[in-house]
């Protein structure tokens, strides 16, 4: 148990005095050695506090402040000290968020600050905490919590990407412009006959090649629509690396959010994958697709546990192999060695075209100790590889804005 | 800034707000080097008052105490400290003692002790002492433990306040509140102090019961400390 130092105080002269008193047998010395102790008796008393109103204004996006006020009032005899709880990482520009008062009968508290939230969330603002203690600060300090109906959410800001650039390479166009999909309203485009499978419309029946193979043949044709984006988001612990605020993880969130913003806006399906957590969001398109992969990335934090590209890859196998997306691999490469992914990823398309893949390795540019000289070299290793393979990689200085990287990848493509 | 239970944290780039509002800060150290010096000054009348004074003025220029021990309060505030710290607390207890010592039963043991040796310095010594019986000093002593104890509320008090302001804590008015409720009751305490303690019965108690009411307040004070 924690000794508070009025309490230290008190009784080290109270000790003081009883121990010269029985020295020097001194009745004086020994009744005064009493006189700090009474203070020690002073009960804490009770003190009730009420939440009467409370606000909270702004603060939708990082950065973009709020502000809060919560009115109270206290009643009792004490020192009350009352503290709106507010995340770690949300910075107070103003005010302050906790006030104290000797309150003697009753008092009005107000609580009223301004703070900024420097990471996306969902955040909890509803305790209130109050300690009581009595006016020496001595004796027992009650604690205890209010409830306050507070919440936010706080939403990432998406970077406005301009162009994202074009494969130029061995996989010819991975950009789903060009793109036709697999699935989606057919065309006019001509791809194949083959037999009648029951829910194909009639005017799509081949009347003479059902006559000369005796069974009802249709054609098919190239569906029109854009093709679907998948993106492989890497939450494995080792993207927790990095200050609180902005470290790997957050980067990797900021590209996903924007790539998902850009193609949902394109209206193409988009898809998403976080890798360590195992969880993933079907392809879709438009405005709800979008807000869906936002409310997940909200919520999303670095896994604990492990899971490998490889793996990541053959439990959205199957989606893939239905969507042929164009698939996006967000991740720290030097770690996430994603080589087999890419590779495996790249062959999910049948007749021998290679499906597009690109990788964004997030990076952190400086650093002259050891550790980030081989953690660079490592990097380039895997750069390299994946470059040989054939398989587009932007490398992102986390530092510089993303929509920068990805248009300079068009300008010098 | 923030409190000490909050996880609010400040901007990097914002203005902080380190300037520490309350004029509670210059007034404390003040405040403790009046009480250090009134305190002082009750110690050395009590100094003044005690046998030891006739021995000690033989060999030592005592009227020079005075301005020494009313210079170590301000030169601890030079030295950025409590005027009122708990050396100087000793020491001024220490100080006031002479008068205690004439009637400490450890004090006449020592001195037959000493008679062993050197009779004549002790019967000296017993001459002096025992003439000072009669001197009483609980006042005095009372005084100045009653001065420290405000001293220490009022310093904890500041420094509460200070730590509660540069973590962004508004306490209006706060440790003003604290020093005026700290003088009130320190004072009413001082005051009840001496009539409680010469406080006798009408009626003869049995030793027996006053020895079983004394356990009962000493359990009883044992259960409220430990709260």
């Amino acid at each position: 148990m924690k000794i508070r130092k009025g309490t230290y105080v008190l009784v080290k002269t109270s000790m003081f005095l009883l121990v010269l008193g029985i020295l020097l047998t001194s009745y004086e010395l020994v009744a005064l050695s009493v006189f700090p102790i009474l203070f020690l008796l002073a009960p804490t008393f009770p003190v009730r506090v009420k939440v009467l109103t409370h606000q909270l204004e702004g603060g939708t996006y990082v950065g973009d402040g709020f502000k809060v006020s919560i009115s109270m009032t206290a009643k009792g005899f004490g020192v009350v000290k009352v503290m709106h709880k507010i995340p770690e990482h949300f910075e107070l520009s103003e005010g302050s968020n906790a006030v104290a008062r000797f309150v003697i009968g009753s008092a009005n508290l107000k609580i009223d600050y301004q703070a900024i939230p420097t990471k996306r969330g969902k955040y909890l603002l509803d305790k209130v905490v109050v300690q009581v203690e009595n006016p020496f600060l001595t004796g027992k300090l009650f604690v205890r919590e209010l409830e306050v109906p507070l919440e936010i959410e706080v939403k990432q800001k998406v970077p406005k990407l301009i162009r994202i650039g074009v494969h130029r390479g061995i996989a010819r166009s991975p950009t789903p412009d060009v793109d036709v999909s697999k699935i989606g309203v057919p065309g006019t485009d001509f791809r194949e006959i083959r037999e009648y499978i029951s829910g194909d419309p009639v005017k799509f029946i081949n009347w003479k090649a059902s006559a000369r193979k005796n069974e009802v043949m249709v054609n098919q044709y190239e569906v029109e629509g854009k093709k679907s984006v998948w993106i492989f988001l890497d939450a494995n612990p080792y993207m927790r690396h990095g200050e609180l605020i902005r470290n790997y993880f957050e980067a990797a969130v900021e590209a996903t959010n924007a790539l998902s913003y850009y193609f949902t806006q394109r209206g193409y399906r988009v898809g998403l994958y976080i890798v360590g957590h195992r969880r993933y969001l079907y392809p879709d398109t438009g405005r709800r697709q979008f807000r869906r992969i936002v409310d997940e990335l909200i919520k999303v934090e670095p896994s604990e546990a492990y899971e490998s590209m490889e793996e990541a890859f053959e439990n959205s196998k199957t989606l893939l192999v239905t969507y042929k997306p164009l698939i996006y691999f967000i991740t720290r490469i030097e770690y996430s060695k994603p080589i087999k992914a890419v590779l495996k990823a790249s062959k999910v398309s049948k007749r021998g075209r290679r499906a597009p893949v690109e990788v964004i390795a997030l990076a952190v540019s400086g650093g002259d100790g050891f550790s980030e000289k081989a953690v660079g070299m490592l990097r380039t290793s895997m750069e390299a590889r994946i470059r040989s393979a054939g398989v587009k990689l932007t490398l992102w200085e986390m530092e510089k804005p993303l929509s920068q990287i990805l248009l300079k990848e068009v300008l010098y493509a | 800034m923030r409190f000490k239970l909050g996880f609010g944290r400040k901007e990097a780039g914002a203005k902080v707000k380190t300037k520490v509002r309350g004029s509670y800060l210059v007034l404390a150290p003040i405040i403790n080097l009046l009480l250090a010096e009134i305190a002082g000054h009750f110690s050395l009348l009590a100094f003044f008052k005690s046998p030891a004074i006739v021995i000690l003025s033989k060999y030592f220029a005592i009227h020079l105490l005075y301005p020494v021990i009313l210079s170590i309060p301000i030169i601890l505030l030079i030295l950025r400290k409590n005027p009122f710290s708990f050396a100087f607390f000793y020491f001024l207890i220490l100080l006031s003692t002479g008068n205690l010592l004439s009637r400490s039963e450890l004090f006449y043991a020592s001195l037959d002790a000493l008679y062993l040796k050197y009779p004549d310095l002790a019967s000296y010594l017993n001459s002096v002492f025992s003439s000072a019986k009669h001197v009483s000093v609980l006042g005095v002593l009372l005084n100045i433990v009653w001065l420290f104890v405000l001293s220490q509320l009022v310093w904890i008090s500041a420094e509460k306040g200070r730590e509660m302001e540069a973590r962004g804590m508004s306490s209006k008015n706060l440790v003003v509140f604290q020093w005026g409720f700290a003088f009130v009751s320190t004072y009413l305490i001082f005051l009840l102090y001496p009539f409680v303690f010469t406080f006798s019965l009408p009626v003869q108690a049995p030793l027996i019961l006053i020895g079983i009411i004394g356990a009962g307040l000493f359990i009883a004070a044992a259960f409220l400390l430990s709260r």
